[in-house]
């Protein structure tokens, strides 16, 4: 159990942390919030990849000069005490609406289609209580489920195949049609799907070879990306604009094209395996949340597991009405992300700052 | 450790709650698995749909079940289907829609596969086909010599090479074309035939709805243009002008086949090269031509040029005359124009477009029996699964001199 800081991540578990953290529920929408960039998308998440690679700078340069202190005790070096517990609100807020938005979108999915005749309260709450198991084991949990989620999913990338053997490959001309307003619409759309690896400054001090980590987080960002393009690329051959912009889940339909003479209909079993990279990302962020609690309330307690766990599997979202959510899930939270992307800039800053006027010796 | 032994205590009691369920999801041998639906016209805002189901029990009389009701959608249907029968109707295992072709004239097909594509149980391989007649009739008719009628039209429809003069498409690809940017439908048109069902024609549709056909043999050459790898057998009559020999027969079985477009000018012109590549063996040969002279042989492969261009640029012709476009050459000016794009750009530049064809034609091979011992007029009977080996590539035609 999760008891101290002592490093104990090593160079896998950051890769797949990284990389297994980001893939979430974003993947199986993607070709469809990118619709607007039509045929032009798959090249568009190489530009958001590079975006990614260049914020993950700061965040590493920050960790380095900080090496056995995460985020949260960061700000508050950094901030003062209640700017920093504040700020660290802020991030607990982010954690708190970005698994409640992973889950509900992959609950609804599991609704639709596996289970029509049920309501999405009991499988949510079943969710939540397999992520806190895993977030309760600690960090080191987390990252060995992300490496066991990893080889669990990956080999789903071979049935892109069939998308491809049916796709038209004149889809992807003309490259570059689009204006510089929709490329920056297109990173604006498609730049949500790579968040997740803003959480590596929180278990940074448990990393053991923290010197290579931006090399290792670099290469769970990539495999990422790489996955991105790929579901993105035969997204574009194998359907039409039309069906980008109107199917929810393409990544669905891709699975519908699979035909084998053993199995039928794999797209179910493809949502049910989802659930591996739906289950890394969440209990990562609760994980997030709970380590949050902690620097917040001064106190390391199981108990905070448990009430992150019940705010987000908590039908509240009946309560607060349609509109309330919809900004907070589809808006609010990704603002959080990218301010949590650029947090470590500011930091940096703040750092150089003192450190030139002499006050800071971390 | 407690707080864990409090949690597991939790999932089991919320877990448990599940034998107390009153109402239980119906088990897989509850449910008519519905394999075939059909839709008839009865008037503007509503079907006659026919759905079959294949049965299972032992005890049965005939395989398969028949339902009839009048909707306006597939999941109005099983609605009104359900309480008719003793199982639970589900779309889960559907493969085949068929539309009358009454039906698909006067109300189009869109709405109707819209629907089945919104359905996530309804899966996306479900092929799709147009029907002579009545889809009751067809479907209600005894077929002496075929299996389950889900099964026989799911194997019908799937892709086969003897069939390739079609699409085979599915309600993905559907949809695809339905609300794609540039390519027009063409389904498969069945007939029934003395106690058979057969794939007759090609249904050509402009956006949802049925306007004209194309002969399979037109529906060949559509799909060697659309680029298809493997084609049907395929035969041409012809005239050798240097023999003098009419109607020359000549059966061909393609063996790959391959074809490039380019496009130039605008979009309001454009003009298409169409370059096809031919690998194929010669079944029948009822001409004059010594096959075993390299030059009498490449002969034959100009004649079969000649005519494989002829016949292209008559389909394309006559499909620019019927305004619809199964062959995607629109999609090659929409690769080459900047800014966005519609279905009446495709439309417009196909109409105004000029077509050249130019085949490359090489004949593999022509069997195994040495030509020069049969009587010239006669049909030559070359073995069909003979020559796979040569199939691979252009084999130089020393290596395949016949009966030495």
């Amino acid at each position: 159990m999760d008891k101290g800081l002592i490093e104990k991540l090593n160079t896998f578990h950051v890769i797949f942390l990284v990389q297994n953290v980001i893939i979430g529920m974003n993947l199986l929408t993607l070709p469809h919030d990118m619709s607007a960039m039509g045929y032009n998308q798959w090249w568009i998440l190489f530009i958001i990849g590079v975006l990614a690679q260049l914020t993950l700078i700061p965040m590493y340069l920050l960790g380095i000069r900080y090496p056995n202190q995460n985020l949260y005790t960061i700000n508050e070096i950094l901030l003062g005490k209640w700017l920093g517990k504040l700020s660290n609100l802020v991030l607990l807020v982010y954690s708190l609406l970005t698994i409640a938005t992973v889950s509900e979108v992959y609950i609804r999915l599991v609704q639709t289609v596996t289970l029509p005749e049920r309501t999405v309260r009991v499988p949510l709450f079943l969710l939540v209580c397999v992520a806190l198991y895993i977030a309760h084991g600690g960090i080191k949990a987390v990252a060995r489920f992300c490496i066991l989620g990893f080889f669990a999913t990956i080999w789903l990338v071979y049935y892109l195949q069939w998308g491809l053997q049916k796709g038209i490959f004149v889809h992807i001309y003309p490259l570059l049609n689009l204006s510089m307003f929709e490329v920056l619409d297109g990173l604006r759309e498609g730049s949500p799907a790579v968040l997740g690896y803003e959480l590596m400054l929180l278990y940074f001090p448990y990393i053991q070879h923290q010197k290579k980590a931006l090399r290792h987080a670099s290469i769970g960002l990539w495999i990422s990306v790489a996955t991105y393009v790929a579901v993105s690329f035969t997204s574009v051959v194998y359907f039409s604009e039309w069906q980008m912009e109107h199917l929810m889940y393409p990544v669905l339909n891709l699975f519908k094209a699979v035909e084998l003479s053993f199995l039928e209909r794999i797209e179910n079993f493809g949502i049910a395996i989802w659930i591996f990279l739906i289950l890394t990302t969440i209990s990562a962020y609760l994980w997030a949340a709970k380590i949050s609690l902690d620097s917040i309330l001064e106190k390391r307690r199981a108990i905070y597991f448990v009430l992150v766990g019940l705010v987000v599997s908590y039908p509240w979202r009946g309560v607060i009405s349609l509109k309330l959510q919809a900004f907070l899930f589809e808006h609010l939270v990704i603002y959080l992300g990218y301010l949590m992307v650029l947090w470590p800039n500011l930091l940096l800053v703040i750092h150089w700052i003192r450190k030139r006027l002499g006050g800071i010796n971390p | 450790m407690r707080l864990v032994a409090i949690f597991q205590l939790c999932l089991l009691a919320a877990l448990s709650s599940g034998c107390a369920v009153v109402m239980e999801r119906p088990a897989l041998e509850d449910l008519g698995m519905i394999g075939v639906m059909g839709f008839d016209y009865l008037n503007p805002r509503q079907a006659k749909i026919v759905v079959t189901l294949p049965e299972p029990s032992k005890e049965a009389k005939e395989k398969t079940q028949m339902y009839k009701t009048i909707a306006a959608f597939p999941n109005e249907a099983l609605m009104t289907l359900s309480p008719k029968s003793e199982k639970t109707m589900s779309l889960a295992q559907l493969r085949v829609v068929l539309f009358s072709e009454e039906y698909a004239r006067k109300v189009g097909i869109r709405e109707v596969i819209e629907n089945l594509y919104r359905n996530p149980a309804v899966g996306d391989n479900v092929f799709v086909a147009i029907v002579k007649g009545s889809v009751e009739g067809l479907m209600g008719a005894k077929y002496e010599n075929k299996p389950e009628i889900n099964q026989f039209l799911n194997d019908l429809l799937h892709p086969r090479r003897d069939t390739a003069f079609h699409s085979f498409l599915t309600i993905h690809d559907t949809i695809f074309r339905l609300h794609g940017e540039t390519s027009d439908l063409d389904l498969p048109y069945l007939e029934q035939q003395q106690g058979d069902i057969q794939i007759t024609k090609i249904a050509l549709f402009k956006r949802d709805k049925l306007i004209g056909f194309l002969t399979d043999r037109e529906g060949k050459i559509n799909q060697a243009i659309r680029a298809r790898l493997q084609l049907p057998d395929m035969n041409f009559t012809i005239t050798e002008e240097d023999t003098g020999k009419k109607h020359v027969e000549i059966v061909v079985d393609f063996v790959t086949s391959d074809s490039k477009v380019k496009v130039h000018g605008g979009v309001e012109a454009p003009s298409f090269q169409i370059d096809m590549k031919i690998y194929a063996r010669v079944l029948a040969y009822t001409g004059r031509r010594d096959l075993e002279n390299p030059d009498e042989w490449v002969k034959v492969e100009k004649d079969l040029e000649h005519e494989l261009d002829r016949q292209g640029l008559e389909l394309l012709k006559k499909l620019q005359k019927l305004g619809v476009e199964p062959a995607n050459l629109t999609d090659y000016v929409r690769a080459k124009y900047h800014g966005e794009w519609h279905k009446e750009m495709a439309e417009k530049a196909f109409a105004n477009a000029k077509f050249a064809v130019h085949t490359d034609f090489v004949v593999i091979g022509f069997g195994t029996l040495q030509t020069s011992s049969i009587e010239p007029d006669s049909m030559l009977a070359l073995g069909r699964n003979q020559g796979m080996q040569q199939a691979l590539g252009h084999i130089p035609l020393q290596t395949i001199q016949m009966g030495n």
